[in-house]
């Protein structure tokens, strides 16, 4: 179930306080509109109640999917590229559940994108490896500011009976530093040998019980251990 | 040099070679004492970076393979370098990415490993070593874990048998007729075999009837027309062409397989090979038969021959379709006269044969023929198979890539049948095995007869083999039965002719001769088994096995490279003729190279540091004298020692145990048989002036008294030495040969 308290918040352009509902947890399958708010930044919308100044307030929270079976910590706050790896943290005795995921996420792109990592049953360790490799590969012509998210794999009918795509596609979004999203498609058997890899390959192993931030940071530590 | 004739690098920086000129940097050599004498340089001799190396070479893509001992790393053009931790080697640069390894040294428990990974230029580890040796085949990177092989590109893993792999989303009939279409259309053209053999043609060749040809199907590309009764024309995208219109390839690869090959314009269909009859066309008395090549696969395994057909058949640009030009090419070529190929006797004999027949007259089977044949047959099957490149079409069968036994690496193996055309195992290997050696094309289980061992039998027994043989040398047995073999056999059973036996003469013989390490006679089987019957008592576990380990060495007194030089065998001028040396003097030098092979020349040492060849070095020039004075002062305690003779003594401690201070000195020259080395009061003794010929102070006028005085001394040492040796196998021999059995 999900968990919110109110907090009073300070008018920065009248000084009085209104009241803003924080959300402490978020439990998509019994609320799931709280997805949708989380999703499109409405959750962190507060409203003055006396001069009706908007503003943005950001907060962190646990996005909790049961059917899924992943919990992300969610920090507002992204983490710049050359930041240092923020230290892993261990997930309480209390909530530790066999066979969940358990991840720390900075910033709304990055939340959005492991959300539709793990709705995809994908492995978030396999994503950042191939977005990782995807970079260092010069003929996918990305530059070093643009930012690459997962967004969806493609199974249409359509797409495996018209190309070779017998298992499907993966897309992800190139943003480049003007804002603009590019999706480049690739065979999802890419994806299944970058997966293969992350099996083989014991740096990309996460401890039991050990909550991670795997994004670019964490790939390019493990690559150059 | 620039064109100017202008020293581009000077002279004064020191460089004395150059290579690899043509990138912007130069790979140069300059000489240093500490070893590190490679640096990469601009054109004008300036280092890109401070660092020097043991040595350097191109690794590709414009990076450079560095070496500082052991250790290998990747260096950048601006002179930084890849790899923080040096590996023992890197693999060349492939588009960024290169292979790198360690070698971890065997243990007690454990043997000697080979750990490779992979890593990117920019310094990314992409692999840690978590593979075998990884190997550069076929334009990418194959490694292996745990004997399944896979391939890494982009910094991914592809397994070649795809088990990481989910099931395909579907797989309908269309899909199966386009493969099926691909294998039968592209290439397709119409060869010619032209019979005058006896055919019931509407009996044997219905149309849409499916037969397997049986036997190798000999045709021609070009016949004209037809000199026989009957013509097959058939219609293949997988004949094997025997001809080549590169005179030079032809020659080399495939005049072998047909002496006529090109005069015939010869082409054959292996006998595991499918038709369909298409049309049977009768003009002016003749019959032609269309027969359409097809995969194994459609003549048995999947029913779309009608849709397949259908496609096939219809109308192409010229508007006619297959059958219809078929019936064309007919009707042209009996406006034409016969070729002459048509009426040569040998080609007209190996058309005869109708097609899916035998010579009764009764159809081939349809199952493929996988009976094992010999090691020949099996070799031409397989170059039919790689000319045709006509293995079925690919199978997703439990999500393994199937393409059936027929012309597989199991085709021709007695437990081939056991798969039952399905990848689930064979005769002889469970599902696992049996999918990676099909998958990697090689099978060491491979067999063509029961009676014919397999490679892995071969090996298993070699093994074993090994094991007794080694058991043998530790025992003692090896080497008691080699001498008295030798004896027998080379002695004329008498020991004593060991005084004058040259064994030299041994170094192409597959019994007594070099049998392990380097083939220089110290290596010799038979000295290693004389030193175990004559010092085994003195040296703890010295036996034939332990010498072959390396743990003890055999070496020689007489070191006369050095002093002779060469020997003068016509095809240079030797130092001895540069220097003048008179006749008399040269046969004093044969001689010490004679005695250079009697047994009383070789000497057993402790290795675990190497002293056999210590005093081949400038300081001892070859004079063993020099090397037991260095050995005496580290034992006797001397104020002034050879540190590195100390350190070698140190590392060999434990084997010389019973050799300690002074007394172990003498003790040990003593069972040695090396005391015409010592003066009378037990020292060793400096015997020789050490003239050496590469040496700088040489003098040539030295070199005759020193060869003399260097006869002199081992011209009575070493033949009173083998005496001594003689003496010691016969008391050895005549006390184990009271109860030795063999």
């Amino acid at each position: 179930m999900s968990e919110c308290q109110v907090k009073q918040i300070k008018c920065p352009r009248c000084h009085y306080d209104s009241p803003m509902t924080v959300w402490n947890s978020i439990n998509t399958d019994i609320d799931c509109q709280l997805k949708d708010k989380l999703l499109n930044g409405e959750l962190f919308k507060w409203k003055c109640e006396v001069c009706e100044l908007e503003a943005i307030v950001p907060f962190s929270t646990l996005y909790h999917d049961m059917q899924h079976r992943f919990m992300l910590f969610f920090e507002p706050t992204e983490t710049e590229q050359d930041e240092h790896q923020a230290p892993e943290v261990i997930v309480p005795e209390n909530l530790r559940i066999n066979g969940y995921k358990y991840r720390v996420v900075h910033g709304m792109n990055n939340l959005r994108e492991k959300i539709s990592i793990f709705e995809s049953e994908l492995n978030d360790v396999a994503i950042e490896r191939m977005k990782f490799f995807l970079r260092l590969n010069r003929e996918n012509h990305i530059r070093a500011n643009d930012r690459l998210y997962f967004y969806q794999v493609e199974t249409g009918r359509e797409l495996v009976e018209s190309s070779d795509c017998q298992r499907g596609a993966i897309v992800f979004v190139k943003v480049d530093e003007d804002d603009q999203p590019t999706p480049i498609a690739f065979k999802m058997e890419m994806y299944y040998d970058y997966l293969l890899s992350v099996e083989k390959d014991p740096r990309m192993s996460l401890s039991e019980g050990v909550c991670a931030c795997i994004d670019e940071n964490w790939i390019m530590k493990q690559m150059q251990r | 040099m620039d064109s100017n004739k202008s020293w581009v690098i000077s002279p004064k920086l020191g460089f004395t070679s150059f290579k690899d000129f043509d990138d912007g940097l130069i790979i140069g050599f300059r000489p240093a004492s500490d070893g590190y004498s490679w640096v990469v340089v601009d054109y004008h001799g300036n280092p890109i970076t401070d660092e020097r190396f043991n040595f350097i070479e191109k690794a590709g893509e414009g990076y450079f393979r560095v070496e500082r001992g052991s250790r290998q790393n990747i260096m950048r053009r601006d002179g930084t370098i890849v790899l923080k931790e040096w590996p023992h080697r890197v693999g060349h640069v492939q588009e960024g990415y290169f292979s790198y390894g360690y070698t971890r040294r065997k243990t007690k428990t454990t043997p000697t490993r080979y750990e490779d990974g992979v890593a990117h230029v920019s310094g990314v580890i992409v692999f840690p070593p978590i593979f075998g040796i990884i190997r550069y085949e076929d334009g990418a990177l194959n490694a292996e874990i745990d004997e399944s092989r896979y391939i890494i590109h982009n910094g991914a893993l592809y397994d070649p048998q795809e088990r990481h792999y989910p099931d395909k989303q579907s797989t309908s009939l269309g899909e199966t007729i386009e493969k099926v279409l691909n294998w039968i259309l592209p290439g397709l053209q119409f060869y010619y075999r032209d019979t005058d053999a006896d055919i019931d043609v509407e009996a044997q060749y219905p149309i849409g009837h499916v037969l397997r040809s049986g036997f190798y199907v000999d045709m021609s590309t070009k016949l004209q027309k037809p000199a026989q009764k009957t013509r097959f024309i058939i219609a293949s995208a997988h004949a094997a062409q025997l001809f080549s219109d590169d005179i030079e390839y032809y020659k080399k690869h495939l005049a072998c397989l047909s002496p006529n090959a090109m005069q015939w314009r010869h082409a054959v269909i292996h006998y595991n090979a499918w038709f369909k009859v298409l049309d049977i066309y009768r003009l002016d008395g003749l019959t032609q038969i269309l027969l359409l090549h097809i995969p194994e696969s459609l003549s048995h395994r999947v029913d779309c021959s009608e849709e397949i057909i259908r496609f096939i058949n219809s109308k192409g640009i010229s508007g006619l379709n297959l059958i219809e030009h078929a019936r064309q090419s007919l009707e042209d070529k009996m406006k034409e006269v016969t070729h002459p190929r048509s009426h040569d006797l040998k080609l007209v004999e190996l058309m005869h044969q109708p097609i899916g027949y035998d010579k009764e007259g009764k159809a081939y089977p349809l199952l493929p023929d996988l009976t094992p044949g010999t090691p020949e047959s099996r070799a031409y099957n397989h170059t039919i198979h790689r000319l045709a490149d006509d293995l079925d079409i690919v199978w997703e069968v439990d999500g393994f890539p199937w393409q059936g036994i027929v012309g597989s690496v199991c085709d021709g193996c007695i437990y081939a049948n056991g798969a039952n055309d399905m990848p689930f195992g064979c005769g002889r290997l469970f599902q696992k095995s049996f999918r990676t050696n099909y998958t990697n094309g090689t099978c060491q289980y491979f067999k063509y007869s029961l009676f014919e061992p397999s490679l892995f039998e071969s090996l298993a027994t070699y093994r074993r083999e090994k094991k007794a043989e080694s058991e043998a040398k530790v025992s003692g047995r090896y080497a008691i039965n080699l001498l008295l073999d030798f004896i027998k056999e080379k002695l004329d059973g008498e020991i004593d002719n060991l005084i004058n036996f040259d064994f030299y003469s041994l170094k192409d013989d597959q019994k007594y001769g070099p049998l392990i390490g380097q083939g220089s006679s110290e290596n010799f089987a038979i000295i290693k088994s004389i030193m175990e019957v004559a010092f085994g008592d003195y040296w703890p576990d010295l036996n034939v096995e332990s010498l072959d380990n390396c743990i003890y060495q055999t070496g020689m007194l007489i070191n006369h490279g050095r002093l002779l030089g060469g020997l003068g065998d016509g095809s240079g001028i030797t130092a001895q003729e540069v220097c003048g040396v008179k006749d008399h003097i040269k046969e004093l030098a044969k001689e010490i190279h004679f005695l250079d092979g009697t047994i009383g020349n070789y000497v057993v040492w402790p290795n675990k540091g190497m002293l056999s060849r210590f005093h081949d070095d400038y300081k001892m020039r070859g004079y063993i004298d020099r090397l037991f004075i260095a050995i005496y002062e580290v034992m006797s305690n001397a104020p002034k020692q050879n540190y590195d003779v100390r350190n070698l003594l140190y590392k060999n401690r434990k084997l010389m145990a019973d050799y300690k201070g002074e007394d172990g000195f003498r003790k040990f020259m003593k069972i040695s048989l090396l005391e015409a080395f010592l003066d009378e009061n037990g020292k060793p003794r400096l015997f020789f002036e050490g003239v050496s010929i590469s040496a700088r102070d040489f003098n040539p006028f030295r070199l005759s008294p020193a060869i003399e005085e260097y006869h002199a001394f081992f011209s009575k040492a070493i033949p009173a030495r083998t005496r001594a040796i003689i003496a010691l196998l016969k008391e050895k021999l005549s006390y184990l040969g009271k109860g030795y059995k063999r």
